[in-house]
């Protein structure tokens, strides 16, 4: 993939942000649909908190919730979930979109719903809850195609969000199956279940729909047509397009899948073949416009086709009121897929290629890389991940640059080195010790001596700064390294900055101080030029840490104000990085003698320390350090211990680490002589990792299986939270967390 | 009371002493004593809350995690190496390491439990893959 403009920033964020408005706009109810209001008026009169409308495609769920939506008098939100949604912070990303019209309460939490690890469940999701619970109007929010969202983390984050649903307002989740968490609310009743058997239509509906289709049949005609498709309205509609078509009622029969797929074809093949040429190509996209479709299929006429399928009623569903943007009807989309493999097999990565070229020049990165795997090109997809990765992280999107590398598929980053570089730096800044420590060992070994000067260059000081960050061969080792990444990381470079910061924690391994500082405030200048973040909230912390110990406060005041500016400003909520400027904003707080406030930093600053591991050992045991300081200060003690022991155990495995063991020791000896303090454990970095848990109703087995631990290591951590926290139920145990701020804002 | 009539009234069982009051150590310096107790826990044989409890209670008197797993290799000729044995996953688990890999694995993670069928997928994938 070499055409198209590159720079991500160049992309038409406007049509990013026209799809995603299409997600959240409620559609219009679709004239001559079969009127659905006695279930509506059931379902309001019943009040209950979630609708849960589950039934097989072709039931007509969207048509009611549209024809629902039009007729409610509360204010409306929307929301329709598709495949790329199948991720919590991008699940949780919409649904705050759409409640933000009705609830400005949701407004001002949306933008901080992406968020990383244990902050999904235990920020975000909690955040939208509360947000939610304080709306003041009653409001009702639809849910479409809730299937498509259905991993784990999704179930857990809807099962959090759904509990701040207010007296008043309701939830109406449509799907294809059940969801399996909401067994817990139906057995307390706060869940109204609506079911095929509710939505098959009788012979008074397929009255309505032959009317609409424009087809005549006798009520013994419809009633057969009726039985014999159980009454499932799409087969209703097939039949009664057929039937427009001067086909013999008696012949069409079926609720079957397959028996759809024939009465499709039927109606396919009384369309020209270009239109049925159209259809078969453009149902590669999951939504469509005249644009995208004329790149795909290389044509100029995408416009008028579409128009005329609309007008035709065929399939089509608009997204938006200003009928830019369509979708297919799901059921009809798979229908054509068949039939595009069948007919068209080879075209069929052609047209993913050309949709990818489209997408990637109109700034849609994760649609342009869904159709290059489609293609099954995965080493250009690779690639393209590659090059959006780091922007989007800097912009606190972690979770989107996960999902790309797991989409990409391991094989693909290892054979392309730059991406392989992405997948190593992402574990390291997540904590992510076994998968870091992997990708580290794959970057080590890559032999580029294939590539030209510069590449072999590139890679060679990419893969010095790795091992200067890991510091696994002592700080001399970690020093040369940096000095050689900072000679050769040009200007222009985005890896500059983090070249200079690692420059400046080597120097501090080493014991120079003022070389250090130079780094770190260069770094700091670099990053903020670049516009990447997580140098800034480094080195500004880092600085801030060295002008404490050096006694000067109100700079240290500065630099700390800096770091959390630029934390808040990009939404960096949660991430490892984020956690030495908290840290050093809170001992700042506490030498101006605001206890509150310092206090609020530490929690925050407690609970984004669970990614700092020893996989970054400096990151680790200095942030622990800060943290020590501040608890001391507090009067504290068995919180300062309890965190040098978790240095003890980065030291551990990675026992060279210069002046900072000295400092470890210092420490250590120091805190021998304060008082003791009587005040309850600090939760473990594993145990803040669990708690988001008790916000929902997992079993132990079922939360060991997302963390990957068994059930009895999660017991076991689960009575050592209740003991930490005082309480002997999950209720509590949140409670009180949120109390002491461990979970929510 | 020095420590000559304490344990004149401990051997004779005391009511003075009966219930505990005056037998509230103050010698001992906590990290010593958090440690003590935790030798006297394995030799009972504790569960994993009460571990949790003490381990804490060690670390945060200043014990490091060299000094509480050396208790347990001290009191192995009193106590006998059974209850250590016993009492090593609890110590693990109280100072945050997962005992031994897969000690009680329900199943691999990921697993169904047994007698469940998967939910039954739509067929056909979008994309034809």
């Amino acid at each position: 993939m070499s055409e198209g403009s590159r720079g991500p920033s160049a992309a038409r964020p406007d049509l990013s942000r026209a799809l995603l408005a299409g997600k959240v706009e409620t559609p219009r109810p679709r004239p001559g649909a079969v009127p659905r209001d006695r279930l509506v008026a059931r379902a309001r009169a019943d009040g209950a908190r979630v609708v849960s409308v589950t039934a097989p495609p072709g039931y007509g769920k969207s048509t009611l919730l549209a024809e629902w939506a039009a007729g409610e008098d509360r204010p409306v939100a929307w929301a329709t979930v598709d495949r790329l949604d199948d991720d919590p912070v991008a699940l949780l990303t919409l649904l705050a979109l759409a409640c933000s019209g009705v609830s400005p309460q949701v407004a001002d939490v949306a933008a901080e719903m992406r968020s990383t690890g244990a902050t999904v469940l235990g920020r975000s999701a909690p955040l939208l809850a509360s947000a939610l619970a304080r709306s003041t109007t009653p409001f009702v929010l639809f849910v479409d195609d809730l299937h498509e969202a259905d991993s784990l983390g999704c179930r857990d984050a809807l099962e959090i969000v759904l509990a701040g649903v207010p007296e008043g307002s309701q939830v109406v989740l449509a799907g294809r199956h059940a969801q399996p968490h909401l067994a817990r609310l139906r057995a307390a009743g706060h869940v109204l279940e609506v079911g095929p058997e509710d939505l098959r239509v009788d012979v008074a509906g397929a009255r309505t729909i032959f009317r609409t289709a424009g087809a005549e049949a006798t009520d013994a005609e419809l009633a057969s047509v009726v039985e014999r498709c159980e009454g499932w309205p799409t087969g209703v509609f097939l039949c009664a397009l057929l039937v427009g078509d001067g086909e013999d009622v008696s012949a069409l029969a079926g609720d079957d899948r397959f028996v759809a797929d024939y009465l499709y074809r039927e109606c396919l093949a009384t369309l020209p073949p270009a239109t049925q040429h159209f259809l078969r190509c453009t149902a590669v996209l999951d939504q469509l416009s005249a644009p995208v479709c004329d790149a795909v299929l290389d044509a100029q006429d995408a416009g008028e086709r579409l128009r005329e399928l609309e007008t035709a009623g065929l399939f089509l569903v608009p997204l938006d009121h200003h009928r830019g943007w369509f979708r297919y009807h799901a059921l009809f989309r798979e229908f054509l897929l068949a039939e595009l493999g069948r007919v068209e097999n080879g075209l069929v990565p052609t047209l993913h290629r050309r949709a990818a070229a489209w997408f990637v020049g109109d700034g849609l990165a994760a649609r342009a890389l869904e159709h290059l795997l489609a293609a099954g090109d995965v080493d250009d997809a690779a690639l393209l991940a590659a090059e959006l990765a780091l922007p989007t992280y800097q912009e606190g999107q972690v979770a989107v640059v996960s999902r790309w590398l797991a989409a990409v598929g391991d094989a693909a980053i290892e054979a392309c080195p730059p991406l392989a570089i992405i997948a190593t730096w992402r574990a390291l800044l997540l904590g992510e010790s076994p998968t870091a420590e992997r990708w580290a060992a794959v970057v080590a070994r890559t032999d580029a001596s294939g590539a030209s000067a510069e590449d072999r260059l590139a890679l060679e000081s990419a893969q010095r700064q790795i091992r200067a960050a890991m510091c696994e061969h002592g700080p001399d080792a970690a020093l040369a390294d940096a000095r050689f990444a900072v000679e050769h990381e040009p200007a222009w470079s985005p890896w500059r900055d983090q070249a200079l910061h690692l420059l400046g924690s080597a120097h501090l391994l080493v014991g120079d101080v003022d070389a250090a500082r130079t780094a770190f405030a260069e770094a700091s200048a670099c990053a903020a030029a670049l516009g990447n973040t997580d140098s800034v909230l480094l080195g500004e912390a880092d600085l801030a840490a060295l002008a404490i110990d050096d006694g000067r406060w109100s700079a240290a005041a500065q630099h700390a104000r800096t770091a959390v500016a630029a934390l808040e400003a990009h939404h960096m909520e949660g991430y490892g990085t984020a956690a030495p400027a908290l840290a050093v904003s809170a001992r700042v707080a506490l030498h101006d003698g605001d206890t509150a406030r310092a206090e609020r930093f530490l929690a925050r600053a407690m609970r984004a320390r669970v990614q700092c591991t020893h996989v970054l050992p400096f990151l680790a045991v200095r942030v622990r350090l800060q943290l020590a300081h501040a608890f001391t200060t507090l009067g504290d003690r068995t919180t300062a211990l309890h965190l040098v022991r978790e240095t003890d155990d980065v030291l551990r495995r990675r026992p060279l680490l210069g002046r900072l063991v000295d400092e470890v020791e210092t420490f250590r000896e120091r805190l021998e002589k304060v008082a003791a303090s009587d005040g309850a454990p600090p939760l473990t970095p594993a145990e803040l990792r669990l708690l988001p848990y008790l916000q929902t109703h997992l079993t132990m087995a079922e939360i060991g299986r997302r963390l990957f631990v068994s059930r009895n290591t999660v017991s076991s951590q689960v009575v050592s939270i209740y003991r930490k926290l005082g309480a002997t139920t999950r209720g509590l145990a949140v409670d009180r967390a949120v109390e002491l701020g461990l979970l929510g804002d | 009371m020095d420590y000559a009539e304490l344990l004149q009234r401990l051997t004779i069982n005391d009511p003075r002493v009966e219930d505990g009051r005056a037998l509230a150590p103050s010698v001992l310096a906590p990290r010593t004593l958090a440690l003590v107790r935790l030798a006297a826990l394995v030799a009972v044989g504790g569960s994993e809350p009460t571990y949790g409890a003490e381990v804490d209670a060690a670390v945060g008197a200043g014990a490091s995690a060299d000094e509480v797993v050396d208790v347990l290799s001290a009191v192995v000729p009193l106590v006998g190496l059974p209850n250590v044995v016993a009492a090593a996953p609890k110590v693990a688990l109280a100072l945050g390491l997962e005992p031994v890999e897969g000690l009680w694995d329900d199943a691999a993670p990921g697993a169904r439990p047994a007698g469940t069928r998967a939910a039954p997928t739509d067929a056909r994938e979008p994309f034809g893959r």
